[in-house]
C-alpha cells in the first residue's frame, strides 16, 4: 500500500495559496512540485485536483493566470496571488490555527485539557 | 463577493469553449513535458519517464471533464445537451414539431398582443412629471349622479380658486368640430383645443420647439393668432421645417402664427394637433353671467404634493356648492375627480377587459392542448419510452427528456407567437375598436420578452403534467408485446377534465368571438349605410366671422344647387351631440342620445324619406317649429310601444342645461357613417336654427350623372363661391363609408378567423384526447369483443364514460359564453342600435358544440374500428 495521501477536502486552497505567497509565479507544474516537496513526497497531486483547484481560485479572484515562457521553453500559464488572494490567505490562515488548536484540545490525552 | 465573482466567470466559461479547451490541452501538455524533462534529468531513460509523468496526471481526461465542470455551468451544459437532443428527436418528426408550436404560437400571440395593449394603455405611466398629481375634474349631479366631464365657466373658476389642494389648474375649451389649417381649398381640418397660457407648464410639457404660451398671447385682438403645433402636425402638413417658429400660417381663414412645437406624441385633449390661446378674460365673461348652458371646459387639477383625491373632491365641492348656492341652482353639483392617467384611458377599459378575459380563454385552450398532444406523442413513443425505462432510466431522467422536448416546442411556439403578435399589434384596428388610441403599442423588447417567456413558462409547465404521466405509467409490458394500463381512475378523471375543458373553453371562446362579430356585423347594419351615398360629396365649410355666416347660408346654399349636376345640398353644423333626452312618459329619467339638429333640406339630400308620419314642411323650418323626426331606433329606444308620433321628447345638451320640448312629427329609416355621424349614430332629428356658426359647417351636395366626371368641379366651384368661406376635405361621401364599411368587415373576418382557429384547435385537443383514452383501453376492447359484446356496446360504453362530462362542459361553456355576449353586449353595443340576433350569436356556437361532439364520437368509434379490424387475438395479446 503506497504511503501517499490524497490531499484533505479545504487544505489545497491554503497550500497553493502560500506556495504562491512565497515563491511568487508559478506554473501548475511547479506549484504541484513544491506541494510535493513541502509535504515530504507524502501528497501526491494529480491533474485532476490541481487544475480544477487553479481554475476555481482564479474565478473567485484570488489567483491570476497567465500565459509565460518555462524554464524548457515552453509556453506554460504562470498564476500570481492576487491582492485579494493574500487577503484570503491571512484569513484562511488564522482560520486554520484556530480549527488546529481546537482539535488539539480535543485530541489531547483526557484530563490534560485546561 | 468571491461566490458572485466565481459565478460571473463560469457563466463566461460557458463560451468560447473550443478556445478554452485549447489552452487547457496546450497547459496540460506544458505540465507533462516539465515532469518528463525533470524524470531525464533524474537519469530515467526517455520512455520511463515519460511513463511516471503519465501516471503522475491521475488520468488526464478524467482531469480535463472535472476541469471542465468548474469553467462553465454543468446544469446549464447539461440542459443544453439534452435539448440538442431532444431537437434532434424531433426533427424526426417535423409535422408533430410544426403543428404542436403552431397551435401554442396562435393562442399566445393573440395574449402577447393584448398585453402589448395593457401595457400601453394601463401600465406604463403618463409621460408627465408627478403624473400621480394630475386629475381630471368632473362633476356630478346630486339627484342623478349624472357625469359631467365638461365644466361650465364659473366652476372652473371655482377650481382655479381652490389653492388649498391644487397647485395649478389647466383648462382647455372643448371645441367644436376642429380648425381649418391652410388655404381654402387645400386646408385640412384638425382637431383643435384652445388652452389656458398655464396648461402646458401645469401638465409638466415643455415645446420642443419654440414656447408655450403666455398670459399676453391670449389678447391678441386682430394680430395673428398665435398657436402651437402638434409633432403630428408640423411632420404631415409642415415637413418638420426647422424654420417654422414664427411662420404664418393660415388657421381657420385667420392669420395665425407658428409660436411653439409639441414633444412626440403629446396630443392632449386626446388627439389635439394645435392649440390656442384661451384667455383667461374670456372664461371669467362667461363666469360673469350665471347661465351655465354650451360651456364646456376640460378642466385638468395638479393637486398639492401632501393632498389626496379625497380631501381635494371635499374642498373642491365645497367650492362648488359656494357657486351654486350663489347662483340659486336647483341642483348643485359636486366633484368628481378622476386621476388623468384613468381618465385618458378609460373609453378603452371596457373593451380592454374584454380582451384580456378573451385572450385568458385561448391561452387556457392552448394550454390544455398542448397537454393532449404531448400526451398523444408520447403514447405513440410508448416503445421507446419502455426500452428506456427497462434499460434503467429512471423516472426523473425520462421526465426530463420529454420535458426538453415539449421546451423546444415552446421556443419555436415563443418565437412563432411573437411574429404573429407583431402583425397583430401593428393590424390592432382590425380587432380593437379602430386605431384612435392616446398611446401606440408596440412590439417593443418587453412585449417580446413576455410573449416568449409566457409561452415558455406554458409550455414546460402543461408538457411536464404528461411527461409525469407517462413515466409513472409501467412501461415494462410494453417490451413483452403487452399493452398500457388504462392508467387508473385518477388518470381517466385527468383526461376527463382535460376533455371538458377543451370544450368548456373553446364554446366560451365561440360565444365571445361570435358576439363580437354579431355585435359588429350589427353596428355595420344589414342593408349597409341606410341611405344613398353613392352620388354625394361633403365638403367642410368654416367661416371666420360669424356674423356673416347667416347671410352666407342661403346664398352659398343657392349658388351650390345651381352648379351642373346638383340635385340637392344642405349645410349642416357639423357635431353630433350627445345629449339627454326624456321622453314625455319618464320625464324623470334622462337617456344618453345622439341629438343632430339638422336644416330641412338635410332629408332630401340624404334621401331619407318617413317610415312614419312626415317631414317638417317649409313653414315649420322657417318657424323653427318645435318638432323632431327620429331615426327608427331611437323610437323603438325611446317609446318601447313604438307609437312615437305626435309624443313629446324633451332635449338638454347637458343634464344640467334647459330642458327643449319637441313633438315627434315622423320616423325615418336608421343612417349610419353619414359624413356629419360618428359611424353608429341613430339619432334624433330636430331643426337648425343657424346653419353655419362660430364652429365648421358641413356642405352635404346630392349629384346627379357620373360622379367622377363631376367631382372636381364641384369642388372647385364650391371654392370659387366666397372667398370668405374656407373649405377643406372635398371628397365623395362614399369614400368615408366604404372606408368604415372596409373597416368593420375586416374586423367580422378578423372575429371569424380567430374562432376558427379556436375551434381547430379544440378539434385535434378533443380528438386527440378522446382516441388516445381508445388506444390505451385496446386491451380491454379485445377481452370485451371476445367475451360477446356487441360492437355497439363497446362504443357505448367507451363514450359514456366522457359522456356526462362533455354534457358538463358544454353547459359550463355555454354559460360562460352567455356572460361573455352580455359584456360585449355592455361595452360594444350601441344601445340604440337594434341588437343582434340572438341567433345571430348563437349559431356558432351550437355549429361548434355539434361540431365538437361529431369530433368526440369520430375520436372513438374510429380508433375503436381500427383496434376491431385487426385480429382480438393479438389486441387482448396487446400488440395493437
Amino acid at each position: 500500500m503506497s504511503d501517499r495521501l490524497d490531499v484533505q477536502q479545504g487544505t489545497l486552497v491554503l497550500m497553493v495559496l502560500t506556495t504562491l505567497d512565497v515563491l511568487g509565479p508559478l506554473h501548475g507544474y511547479g506549484i504541484a512540485r513544491r506541494i510535493e516537496e513541502t509535504s515530504r513526497h507524502r501528497l501526491a497531486l494529480n491533474y485532476g485536483t490541481l487544475y480544477p483547484a487553479l481554475l476555481r481560485l482564479e474565478q473567485q479572484g484570488f489567483l491570476k493566470g497567465e500565459w509565460g515562457t518555462s524554464e524548457n521553453n515552453r509556453r506554460a500559464r504562470f498564476y500570481t496571488l492576487t491582492r485579494s488572494g493574500r487577503r484570503h490567505l491571512a484569513h484562511e490562515t488564522r482560520e486554520w490555527h484556530t480549527t488546529a488548536e481546537l482539535l488539539g484540545w480535543f485530541l489531547e490525552p483526557r484530563g490534560a485539557t485546561p | 463577493m468571491s461566490g458572485l465573482h466565481e459565478l460571473l466567470a463560469r457563466v463566461r466559461g460557458l463560451f468560447g469553449r473550443v478556445r478554452r479547451d485549447h489552452e487547457l490541452d496546450e497547459e496540460f501538455a506544458a505540465h507533462l513535458q516539465l515532469e518528463v524533462d525533470e524524470n531525464t534529468r533524474r537519469g530515467l531513460p526517455p520512455d520511463e519517464a515519460r511513463r511516471r509523468a503519465l501516471i503522475s496526471t491521475g488520468g488526464i481526461e478524467r482531469a480535463k471533464e472535472a476541469y471542465r465542470d468548474q469553467r462553465g455551468l454543468p446544469w446549464v451544459d447539461a440542459m443544453i445537451s439534452e435539448l440538442v437532443a431532444a431537437a434532434a428527436r424531433l426533427w424526426r418528426h417535423p409535422a408533430a414539431l410544426v403543428g404542436t408550436a403552431l397551435s401554442l404560437a396562435l393562442g399566445m400571440a393573440l395574449a402577447t398582443a393584448v398585453f402589448s395593449m395593457v401595457d400601453a394603455l394601463f401600465l406604463r405611466p403618463l409621460p408627465y412629471p408627478h403624473q400621480e398629481q394630475l386629475v381630471r375634474i368632473r362633476e356630478r349631479d346630486p339627484k342623478w349622479k349624472s357625469l359631467t366631464e365638461y365644466l361650465p365657466a364659473r366652476d372652473v373658476l371655482a377650481a382655479e380658486s381652490d389653492a388649498r389642494s391644487f397647485s395649478g389648474i389647466a383648462t382647455a375649451e372643448l371645441y367644436g368640430d376642429g380648425s381649418f389649417v391652410g388655404e381654402s381649398g387645400t386646408a385640412v381640418r384638425i382637431q383643435s383645443s384652445p388652452v389656458t397660457a398655464n396648461y402646458f407648464a401645469v401638465l409638466g410639457v415643455r415645446p420642443m420647439l419654440g414656447r408655450a404660451f403666455t398670459e399676453s398671447d391670449a389678447g391678441t385682438g386682430t394680430a395673428a393668432l398665435p398657436v402651437i403645433l402638434s409633432y403630428a402636425l408640423w411632420t404631415s402638413r409642415f415637413g418638420q421645417r426647422a424654420d417654422i417658429i414664427g411662420t404664418a400660417i393660415p388657421v381657420n381663414g385667420r392669420r395665425s402664427v407658428v409660436l411653439g412645437v409639441m414633444p412626440r406624441g403629446f396630443e392632449m385633449p386626446f388627439g389635439t394637433q394645435l392649440w390656442m390661446p384661451l384667455s383667461q378674460d374670456s372664461v371669467k365673461r362667461l363666469a360673469a353671467s350665471t347661465n351655465r348652458d354650451w360651456q364646456y371646459f376640460m378642466t385638468i387639477g395638479r393637486l398639492k404634493p401632501e393632498i389626496s383625491i379625497d380631501r381635494a373632491t371635499a374642498d373642491l365641492s365645497t367650492q362648488f356648492h359656494g357657486v351654486g348656492m350663489a347662483d340659486g341652482l336647483e341642483r348643485i353639483p359636486y366633484s368628481d375627480l378622476l386621476p388623468l392617467a384613468r381618465d385618458v384611458t378609460a373609453p378603452f377599459r371596457g373593451e380592454m377587459q374584454l380582451w384580456v378575459a378573451a385572450a385568458v380563454v385561448i391561452i387556457l385552450l392552448c394550454a390544455v392542448n398542448f397537454t393532449t398532444m404531448a400526451l398523444a406523442r408520447g403514447m405513440r413513443r410508448r416503445e421507446e419510452l419502455g426500452v428506456r425505462l427497462a434499460l434503467g432510466a429512471t423516472q426523473r431522467r425520462v421526465v426530463a427528456m420529454l420535458v426538453s422536448e415539449t421546451a423546444i416546442m415552446a421556443m419555436l411556439g415563443g418565437a412563432l407567437a411573437a411574429l404573429f403578435a407583431a402583425w397583430l399589434i401593428n393590424a390592432r384596428h382590425l380587432w380593437f375598436g379602430g386605431d384612435l388610441l392616446p398611446v401606440t403599442p408596440a412590439m417593443d423588447w418587453r412585449t417580446m420578452g413576455f410573449g416568449v417567456a409566457a409561452t415558455l413558462v406554458i409550455g414546460v409547465l402543461f408538457g411536464l403534467a404528461p411527461a409525469i404521466e407517462l413515466s409513472r405509467t409501467d412501461l415494462r409490458p410494453v417490451l413483452s408485446g403487452g399493452s398500457w394500463s388504462t392508467g387508473g381512475a385518477r388518470e381517466l378523471r385527468s383526461r376527463r377534465g382535460l376533455v371538458a375543458l377543451q370544450l368548456g373553453l373553446s364554446l366560451a371562446c365561440m360565444a365571445l368571438l361570435a358576439a363580437l362579430a354579431a355585435a359588429e356585423r350589427g353596428a355595420q347594419g344589414s342593408g349597409g349605410p341606410g341611405y344613398k351615398y353613392s352620388h354625394m360629396i361633403s365638403a367642410r365649410l368654416y367661416v371666420p366671422d360669424s356674423t356673416a355666416a347667416a347671410g352666407i347660408s342661403p346664398s352659398l346654399l343657392d349658388a351650390v344647387r345651381s352648379i351642373p349636376g346638383v340635385s340637392n345640398a344642405t349645410i349642416v353644423r357639423a357635431p353630433v351631440y350627445v345629449a339627454y333626452c326624456y321622453p314625455d312618459w319618464r320625464p324623470h329619467l334622462p337617456a344618453g342620445i345622439r341629438w343632430s339638429d339638422v336644416p330641412l333640406g338635410y332629408f332630401a339630400t340624404l334621401d331619407l324619406k318617413p317610415i312614419a308620419g312626415r317631414l317638417p314642411t317649409d313653414a315649420e323650418a322657417r318657424a323653427r317649429a318645435p318638432v323632431m323626426i327620429l331615426s327608427k331606433s331611437s323610437a323603438n329606444w325611446l317609446f318601447h310601444d313604438g307609437a312615437a308620433l305626435g309624443r313629446r321628447v324633451g332635449v338638454a345638451a347637458h343634464a344640467r342645461d334647459r330642458t327643449m320640448w319637441y313633438t315627434v312629427i315622423g320616423v325615418v329609416p336608421d343612417v349610419r357613417a353619414a359624413p356629419n355621424f360618428d359611424p353608429l349614430s341613430a339619432p334624433v332629428y330636430t331643426l337648425q336654427d343657424l346653419p353655419m356658426g362660430e364652429v365648421s359647417s358641413q356642405l352635404l351636395i346630392r349629384m346627379r350623372g357620373d360622379l367622377r366626371l363631376r367631382q372636381g368641379a364641384a369642388g372647385d366651384a364650391v371654392g370659387r363661391i366666397d372667398p370668405r368661406i374656407v373649405v377643406s376635405d372635398v371628397e365623395p361621401v362614399a369614400k368615408q363609408v366604404e372606408v368604415w364599411m372596409a373597416q368593420s368587415r375586416s374586423r367580422t373576418v378578423f372575429f371569424g378567423l380567430v374562432a376558427a382557429v379556436a375551434l381547430v384547435l379544440a378539434i385535434v385537443g378533443v380528438y386527440g384526447l378522446t382516441s388516445y383514452t381508445v388506444e390505451l383501453r385496446a386491451r380491454e376492447i379485445g377481452i370485451r369483443v371476445a367475451l360477446g359484446a356487441s360492437r355497439g356496446r363497446v362504443v357505448r360504453t367507451l363514450f359514456s364514460e366522457f359522456g356526462w362530462v362533455a354534457a358538463g362542459a358544454v353547459t359550463g361553456g355555454l354559460l360562460l359564453g352567455g356572460r361573455a355576449v352580455m359584456l360585449v353586449d355592455h361595452y360594444l353595443r350601441n344601445p340604440l342600435l337594434p341588437g343582434p340576433m340572438l341567433s345571430e350569436q348563437l349559431a356558432p356556437v351550437v355549429v361548434a358544440t355539434v361540431t365538437l361532439a361529431v369530433i368526440m364520437v369520430v375520436g372513438t368509434v374510429l380508433p375503436i374500428r381500427r383496434v376491431l379490424r385487426q385480429d382480438i387475438v393479438k389486441a387482448i395479446q396487446g400488440n395493437g
